[in-house]
């Protein structure tokens, strides 16, 4: 998928947010219902009458008069009475008041004429004034506002003030002048209106732009009805008319973006199923007070489709919807020269999938945002430190210190091969060391092992590339055990795999212990939990089941969350999102903390280590059956140490199981204080990066700090240059006080110059 | 400021000593580069081996507000 503007515009369409409620969009007018409500609920009746009178040009008329057809189509009918549209609209006009701006009228020389001092022809007559067209009103009566009059609920008073509008504009009227032939008055006019009425024969024109075909004469109204219509679409059909003699008269297309001019049916999504019902509490007669008003307001919906909103803390981090981020990221990608103000909002989402699951019309932002990713690392564009940590962490998983692919001891072929997906080694080694022993006790197969990262963080970082490359290891890897079925025990690597690899076998170890049963040494030690999904089971509705059959199983009474199965909510884990911007990361993780309450049980490490770092309780499905103490008690692990447990398990199973003794690495020790280790974490330094530091700085390279007695190193790792304070203790140890970072590389130190011209 | 740098560091004479010259850092220029652009800057560095030094908050503070502006150009 490439992001052009007209996929940009088939994704558009998808959220509808932008689209109006569905009592506006049916109200001839296209009055806007929720902006009324939302400012008379406020008490700001004068905006409320602003609104009105921008869509209805005669408002004291209409307030009074109004059939109200937007009832039918108001939301809040489905959980109490339909708004009273009418009556608060007749309260905004009451108690609201519009500032008399000062007209500049442009000023035209075409003529126009309208027959019919009805409401139609009034309505088009004053919106052709506007338009600075000079108009003469021909009607038959000697007075003006035809069946109004008769109507009485506007009385002479009102009906003659808001006929001043029509001086205000320069309408000249002829009364008692009926026009039977409109035929004279082309010669006179270079446009007709016909608003006379109803009439036996009502006039033939063409839909929307309510031209009679091949003439300059345009009508509406009841004069193109076999029946009276309502008082909003005649005041409807007057606007339209004008629009039509404008846009005649400019030459310029009659038909050209009117399509929802008239009333149409929106495709705004509304949820009103968790609403609590309202019913209209207002006296039956008369005008509401402005208490009575706010009241009735107050129990609108304010239509608007917040679905994803509120399911995703990283839409909300942005302030804005789907439709406008997908604009903001074609932009984003569309600019030359200049700064790409939205790389941050693209670097930050989880790509998790959850907006697609709970939009209406399934419209995957995500998806979008991952192209966006591809296409700036193709184009150069990726800023250099979005991901560079993370890739850095993936090459770790796979390099030769970490990596590892073996059949199982004294076979050398595996007809199975465990893959614990690179986290679960890195949060929880020992869970992986046992689950390996108990699948080869009990497989009754040849079961190889795998270590590795499946390649997800380069596919969400964009570095397509890399991820080619990463599957080509995998895949070699397992060709080399004779093409095993992967036993996966990460949900996101068995996605991962089953789509981008799919000539391998895939199951999860969760089917295999519903298979085979729980592990001999399991004991139950809780009795409850809320299953926790994790996005990479979003698309594998089997892989959701077999856990939850497996907690059952477990003897665990499970209860599920707000946003479950294929709905479920990020942990703040996916998309990179805690190395791009941990701020985003933390309010996903956040909000899943508090949608429910009690200890989650998940089925990914990274959710379980994403919630107890921020102090919620979480444990790890097969934590619990291997090693359930340490599940429920153990912090989640830094940085460091994730690299180090990576380390340790290849270098202990290596030795356990395959007799390969590897060479003990004789490391400096460190040691630091929790909240050194905690702003360490935070700024993404690892103790590999000190340790080279500090080799740099001990081998003639330090400073040394008169002010806090510290020994000050630094050492360009990579594309990052480290700054460490520190101590060195008599027993050779070396205290580290704090670190800092930048990217910028350093030149013009002289014989202290590193290894800086690499990089230049 | 000196107008050939883009920043400097005030601190305290005798303060930082470069413990292999076993001399004051002084006032130098040290040069930063980053996605092909140089920043000349003046900061403590030894004026006999030229080790130099940058400050946490000029890190995170100038500089990190530099290479983000870089990166998203």
């Amino acid at each position: 998928m490439e992001v052009n503007q007209q996929k940009l515009h088939e994704l558009e369409q998808l959220c509808v947010q932008e689209q109006p409620p569905a009592a506006m969009a049916v109200c001839p007018l296209h009055v806007n219902c929720r902006d009324i409500c939302g400012h008379i609920s406020e008490g700001d009746f004068n905006q409320a009458r602003a609104v009105y009178e921008k869509s209805v040009p005669f408002p004291e008329i209409l307030s009074r008069v109004c059939e109200q057809p937007c009832r039918d189509a108001c939301i809040r009918k489905n959980c109490g009475d339909a708004l009273l549209m009418q009556r608060l609209e007749r309260s905004a006009v009451e108690w609201g008041s519009v500032k008399q701006r000062r007209l500049f009228l442009s000023k035209k020389k075409e003529r126009t004429a309208v027959i019919g001092g009805g409401i139609t022809g009034l309505t088009a007559a004053v919106e052709l004034g506007k338009k600075g067209y000079p108009v003469t009103v021909f009607e038959k009566e000697a007075w003006l506002w035809g069946s109004l009059r008769k109507d009485g609920r506007a009385d002479e008073a009102i009906l003659e003030n808001e006929g001043k509008k029509l001086v205000q504009y320069g309408v000249s009227i002829e009364l008692e002048h009926e026009i039977a032939d409109p035929g004279p008055l082309l010669e006179q006019f270079d446009a007709v209106v016909i608003a006379w009425g109803l009439k036996k024969d009502p006039l033939a024109v063409k839909e929307t732009i309510f031209q009679v075909e091949g003439s300059t004469m345009f009508a509406g109204g009841d004069a193109i009805r076999e029946n009276f219509g309502t008082y909003a679409s005649a005041m409807a059909h007057g606007k339209s008319l004008a629009i039509s003699v404008d846009r005649f008269l400019k030459k310029v297309s009659m038909d050209a973006g009117r399509e929802r001019e008239g009333v149409f049916e929106t495709t705004l999504h509304v949820r009103w199923d968790k609403e609590e019902r309202k019913e209209s509490s207002v006296p039956e007669f008369g005008v509401l007070s402005q208490e009575e008003a706010v009241l009735e307001a107050q129990r609108c919906l304010d239509c608007k489709c917040t679905e994803c909103t509120d399911a995703c803390a990283f839409m909300r981090h942005y302030k804005s919807y789907p439709k406008k981020y997908l604009r903001e990221i074609y932009n984003n990608l569309s600019i030359a020269m200049g700064t790409r103000h939205a790389n941050k909002m693209i670097n930050s989402c989880a790509l998790c999938g959850q907006c697609a699951a709970v939009c209406p019309h399934g419209l995957n932002l995500g998806e979008t945002i991952q192209e966006a990713r591809r296409i700036m690392v193709e184009k150069k564009k990726m800023p250099q430190s979005a991901f560079e940590f993370a890739i850095n962490d993936m090459n770790y998983s796979n390099s030769e210190t970490a990596f590892l692919s073996r059949c199982q001891p004294g076979k050398g072929k595996s007809d199975f091969a465990f893959f614990p997906g690179c986290q679960l080694a890195a949060s929880s080694p020992w869970t992986v060391r046992l689950a390996y022993l108990d699948l080869m006790k009990r497989m009754g197969k040849s079961v190889g092992l795998i270590l590795g990262c499946c390649g997800v963080t380069a596919d969400w970082a964009g570095e397509q590339e890399l991820f080619e490359k990463t599957k080509k290891q995998l895949e070699e890897s397992w060709k080399d055990q004779g093409c095993p079925v992967l036993i996966m025990a990460c949900p996101t690597c068995y996605d991962v795999f089953c789509r981008e690899m799919p000539d391998i076998s895939c199951i999860g170890i969760w089917d295999v212990l519903l298979e085979k049963g729980l592990p001999q040494e399991y004991h139950k030690t809780m009795e409850q939990a809320v299953i926790h999904d994790s996005c990479g089971a979003r698309s594998h509705p089997k892989v959701r089941k077999a856990v939850r059959t497996l907690a059952k199983n477990m003897g665990y009474q499970l209860e599920e969350e707000k946003y479950k199965q294929e709905q479920s909510l990020c942990c703040g884990f996916g998309g990179l999102a805690p190395v791009s911007n941990p701020q985003v990361a933390d309010e996903m993780t956040d909000q899943w903390m508090r949608e429910d309450e009690g200890l989650r049980l998940t089925y990914c490490v990274n959710c379980r280590d994403r919630l107890v770092k921020r102090k919620g309780t979480a444990v790890h499905i097969l934590e619990l059956l291997y090693d359930p103490q340490e599940a429920l008690e153990r912090k989640a692990p830094g940085y460091s140490l994730r690299r180090d447990n990576r380390f340790e398990l290849k270098r202990q199973l290596l030795e356990e199981l395959w007799n390969e003794k590897a060479p003990k690495e004789d490391k400096m020790k460190l040691v630091y204080s929790q909240e050194t280790e905690n702003e360490l974490e935070e700024r993404k330094i690892l103790e590999s990066d000190i340790r080279q530091v500090l080799e740099w700085s001990e081998n003639g390279h330090r400073i040394r700090d008169g002010k806090s007695g510290c020994m000050i190193g630094h050492r360009q790792v990579g594309n990052v240059t480290f700054w460490v304070y520190y101590r060195v203790r008599e027993d050779g140890v070396y205290e580290v006080e704090r670190a800092y970072s930048h990217r910028m590389a350093i030149s013009g130190e002289g014989d202290g110059k590193q290894d800086v011209g690499k990089i230049l | 400021m000196s107008e050939k740098y883009y920043e400097t560091w005030e601190f305290e004479a005798g303060s930082l000593i470069c413990d292999r010259c076993g001399v004051p850092l002084e006032p130098g220029e040290i040069v930063l580069h980053y996605m092909g652009n140089d920043f000349p800057i003046l900061m403590p560095k030894c004026p006999v081996c030229g080790q130099g030094f940058i400050p946490e908050e000029l890190a995170y503070g100038k500089i990190f507000q530099v290479e983000q502006a870089l990166e998203d150009k």
